[in-house]
């Protein structure tokens, strides 16, 4: 029997797209019986004996646009499992569906609230307001004991204050995880256009970075852990799912555009829901692009993705411990981040700094950039 | 053979009047070269002379032409270089005829290189037979052309010719003209050898190839030369001509045009302008007029790979065999790493050099803003010659500093007077002439620091004048400046390679540009970066580069490591193209900054 750390379930229908959002999705749920009948036919292919998947994630899209019927129908086809997540969208919290949800298996949800500001809501053109959050926690509550919230910042004219609130609001509840997103502008969407154009005004840098620090004291004073850039959580409530993922242990994932690694091998699915489709119907595996890595180059994967957990990586275990003191002696460069501690070296352990979390893409490619 | 029988000539025209097109249209005619040989301008070898349409290397082709007398001649074309830089160059190879087809393009008249090319024709005594191309073209006006070749060179415009080249019009007509108007050539076979070098190129198999106008006596295989400049002797393995594939011949003699192998090594043995002769029997008085090749220019080349240094060497090594006026040396910067100090007769020379090493040897490379030779004087009495900003004395060293200046002579529309009047005197340039050549065109003479011509001066003199200034200019010696050192410091600590030597009131405004566009260049990172224009220890510009403040990823993309890591990737690659200054990281465009402002 095979151990495969996590699987991944990409759902990819949503009503409507949000005008930040870069994943795949589409509006058209016509394809939907077609789509749950390719996924299992990817499941088949891809774990034809029974596999073990400690962590089930089920994201997108809007998975919660889905009857419990294809949860179960996923959740029975694979062994036993801790933690099986669902993100589900505040319109779609209703108890009989949560309680149904729950039978299947599920036992931690990811609430998409994003705000509890009417203003702020509106600025991100999403549907709900900020009494339809507060309903949906309580709801979702009432079924699950593990929930998370993804919480937004750096939305238009955003201040500190309504950021406050946000957080207020959020703590009043006994949720035990937060996923801290900035919003970031991707090409080809919606807000690109908005901000290119200036109808859309974001945040300057300068903000941001505050807003970031401010949310991170205020969480931590409550009690919350700051695991990863983006997630803090109750001590014990880090989602082991997305750990696997910054451990870079194996993972599957099915469904259309999504990705999975496994043994150095990574393959990534067609991100076209009719595609996906139809490779399915012919027994093909999906995969529009697979890469092999060498061993240096899973070193630096690793390297990129622990670097984003707090407590950073143990370079000794990844085999990178000769490589970066080397690397520390001869680079100013490196010498200049650990001195001014946007990186910390404690030798096996290197993490990054307070100062280095906000700017981790910087901190990390200048790492990469000395040792590869 | 019969001197009698034998005419030299070249071609002289304003860049693209249509002189290589002649070129080959004769060649043709002549049946030195068929048509299906015929590529397109034939004389212009180099690749990049082709695409840009000028020619470089001097070049001469024999070929046989039966006249209505019913007597053969042997011609020799000898092709000129069409730029300002090789003045020099062109002089020699004029010396070498006796006659010039002065091509004026019918649309465009008289230019700058026209009147330049005129005189120094008119100087080496040659017969000048004026022949206006493109009369094919619907806005030709010939007219107008031999109204200015009456007024402007004072020729006698009726012993013009009309011709399109392009469309084989005129071709016999100009064949005719070089016979009956172009002397033969004068000298004595039986006096000592007396030959002057005009143009020479390097051969794998047989070194270096002169190309050579004998003026007095024979020279053939076997012969022991010596170059009159420097005294080396060599004795003759092969001589022959051009026609235009390279021919084997018995001799040449007193009159002849045509090429020598003689086991030369070194191309700067060989210098254009230099006389052989025999060494046995040596002629008394070499050619008039020779002068060693001069670099005017100096710039640093670094290779944007520091792995690259042992191949840049190799093919500075290689181009020199070709290119007796370039010069290299190696150079360090503190900024830029290894690379070498390259020397060049003018701007154009300049990025022909660094094209061909870019394209040919697959180099990329970073060059520094040009910098023209300054004499400087210091207190204690010495003399330097500075090439390297990075080199100048400290201030109070310095009695006195001097710079190269030029005579421009710029030909334009009367209606783009104004602009190009203000642009010259924003160049420090000092109006020493204006003349109407006729009713609408003007002829402005400059006399200007040749450092103002380095950076975009052409590309401004095109832009201001809608593209229809000519320009031409010549060296006019050295004059003393009020010049400075202009520094830039990045986070307090001067970088050499970006230092300037500029007029001292122009420095703030130089100054105040350089520390904006450096701002725009260098992204923002883990610090503030202060960057400052200073003179001596006196900042004169400053500004700052904000410190980064956001660079995290949003979502971890359901698992796709993939996506992270070529995102990564990306600024990793970023990252290892810039040079490390301090604290500070600096993209490599940053180098070339100082060559774009203004």
């Amino acid at each position: 029997m095979k151990l495969i750390s996590s699987l991944y379930v990409h759902v990819p229908f949503c009503k409507e797209k949000c005008i930040y959002c870069d994943f795949y999705s589409i509006p058209d749920f016509s394809l939907v019986s077609k789509y749950k009948k390719a996924t299992f036919a990817e499941l088949s292919l891809r774990a034809p004996e029974f596999v073990q998947f400690p962590t089930v994630y089920f994201g997108g899209g809007t998975p919660s646009s889905l009857e419990p019927d294809f949860f179960q129908s996923i959740l029975s086809r694979i062994g036993q499992f801790s933690e099986v997540t669902a993100e589900v969208n505040p319109e779609d919290a209703n108890y009989d569906y949560l309680v149904a949800l729950k039978e299947t298996g599920v036992n931690r949800i990811s609430l998409g609230v994003q705000s509890f500001s009417d203003r702020v809501l509106e600025s991100l053109r999403r549907r709900q307001k900020a009494a339809d959050n507060i309903k949906a926690i309580e709801t979702v509550l009432s079924v699950f004991s593990n929930v998370s919230i993804d919480i937004i910042y750096g939305a238009p004219e955003q201040t500190i204050l309504e950021l406050e609130k946000d957080l207020s609001t959020a703590l009043s509840f006994p949720i035990k995880h937060i996923s801290l997103y900035a919003l970031t502008v991707y090409e080809e969407t919606p807000l690109y256009e908005l901000t290119e154009k200036g109808i859309v005004k974001l945040p300057e840098e300068e903000k941001l970075s505050e807003m970031y620090y401010f949310i991170r004291d205020f969480l931590i004073d409550k009690g919350f852990k700051h695991y990863e850039i983006s997630n803090f959580a109750v001590p014990g409530f880090e989602s082991k799912h997305n750990l696997n993922y910054w451990h870079l242990k194996n993972y599957i994932g099915i469904g259309p555009s999504a990705a999975s690694y496994v043994d150095r091998k990574y393959w990534k699915n067609v991100s076209n829901l009719k595609a996906y489709i139809e490779k399915l119907n012919r027994n093909e595996l999906p995969e529009e692009e697979i890469i092999i890595y060498s061993e240096e180059e899973e070193r630096e994967l690793r390297l990129i993705m622990g670097l984003r957990l707090i407590n950073g990586v143990d370079l000794r275990e990844i085999g990178l411990l000769e490589k970066f003191k080397e690397a520390l002696e001869k680079s100013q460069k490196l010498k200049l981040l650990v001195e001014e501690n946007y990186l910390v070296f404690r030798e096996p352990v290197l993490k990054l700094g307070e100062k280095g979390l906000f700017i981790s893409n910087t901190v990390i490619s200048s790492i990469i950039s000395e040792l590869f | 053979m019969n001197q009698e029988l034998i005419r030299n000539f070249c071609i002289i025209a304003h860049i693209d009047h249509g002189k290589s097109t002649l070129a080959d249209r004769l060649l043709e005619y002549t049946g030195a070269v068929s048509k299906r040989e015929l590529k397109e301008q034939m004389l212009d070898t180099l690749e990049l002379e082709r695409e840009r349409g000028i020619t470089i290397k001097l070049n001469a082709v024999r070929m046989k032409y039966t006249a209505d007398d019913g007597k053969t001649y042997t011609m020799h074309l000898i092709d000129t270089p069409g730029h300002v830089d090789f003045t020099y160059e062109v002089s020699r190879s004029l010396s070498a005829c006796e006659g010039a087809l002065l091509v004026i393009d019918a649309t465009q008249g008289i230019e700058a290189q026209t009147i330049a090319n005129f005189f120094l024709a008119l100087d080496a005594g040659l017969e000048i037979i004026p022949v206006i191309n493109k009369i094919d073209l619907p806005s030709a006006n010939v007219e107008w052309v031999k109204e200015q070749i009456a007024d402007v060179l004072g020729l006698d415009p009726e012993e013009a010719i009309l011709a399109s080249a392009k469309e084989g019009i005129g071709i016999k007509e100009i064949l005719d003209a070089i016979v009956k108007r172009v002397p033969p050539p004068s000298g004595s076979p039986d006096k000592p050898l007396k030959a002057l070098i005009f143009d020479s190129f390097y051969d794998n198999y047989k070194g270096v190839i002169p190309f050579i106008r004998v003026y007095d006596g024979v020279i053939k295989p076997g012969m022991r030369i010596k170059l009159m400049s420097n005294n080396k002797e060599f004795e003759v393995v092969e001589v022959g001509t051009q026609s235009p594939n390279m021919v084997k011949l018995d001799s040449l003699g007193a009159g002849e045009v045509g090429w020598i192998a003689a086991n030369i090594k070194n191309i700067e043995d060989t210098q254009v302008g230099d006389t052989i002769t025999n060494a046995e029997n040596p002629t008394e008085e070499p050619c008039p007029g020779f002068r060693p090749a001069k670099p005017m220019v100096f710039a640093g080349l670094y290779p944007v790979d520091s792995d690259q240094y042992e191949a840049l060497k190799e093919a500075l090594e290689k181009l020199k065999l070709n290119d007796a006026a370039l010069f290299f040396e190696p150079e360090t910067s503190a900024a830029l790493g290894f690379g070498f100090r390259c020397g060049f007769l003018g701007l154009l020379h300049m990025e022909v050099i660094k094209e061909r090493l870019e394209r040919e040897f697959g180099l990329e490379l970073i060059a520094t803003a040009p910098s023209v030779v300054y004499k400087v004087y210091l207190n204690d009495g010495t003399v330097l010659d500075v090439q390297n900003p990075a080199e100048m004395p400290p201030r109070e060293k310095i009695e006195k500093i001097e710079e190269p200046y030029i005579t421009a002579s710029i030909i334009t529309p009367a209606d783009y007077v104004g602009p190009i009047m203000q642009l010259c005197q924003d160049r420090r340039g000092i109006q020493t002439g204006f003349t109407y050549l006729d009713q609408s065109r003007v002829e402005l003479r400059y006399d200007m620091p040749l450092s103002e011509i380095l950076f975009d001066f052409f590309d401004k003199l095109k832009s201001v004048s809608r593209g229809y200034a000519s320009f031409d200019y010549e060296f006019a010696g050295y004059r003393p400046s009020e010049l400075v050192k202009l520094d830039i410091l990045i986070n307090g600590k001067p970088v050499d390679a970006l230092s300037v030597i500029v007029h001292k009131d122009k420095a703030y405004q130089r100054g105040r540009q350089l520390v904006d566009k450096l701002k725009e260049i260098i992204p923002r990172q883990l610090f503030e970066v202060a960057i400052q224009a200073a003179i001596g220890n006196k900042i004169i510009a400053r500004s700052n580069v904000k410190a980064l403040r956001k660079d995290v990823l949003a979502k971890c993309y359901g698992g796709d490591v993939t996506r992270k890591k070529k995102l990564l990737e990306k600024q990793k690659e970023g990252k290892k193209r810039m040079k490390m200054l301090g604290k500070v990281e600096v993209p490599q465009e940053a180098f070339l900054a100082v060559l774009k402002v203004e």
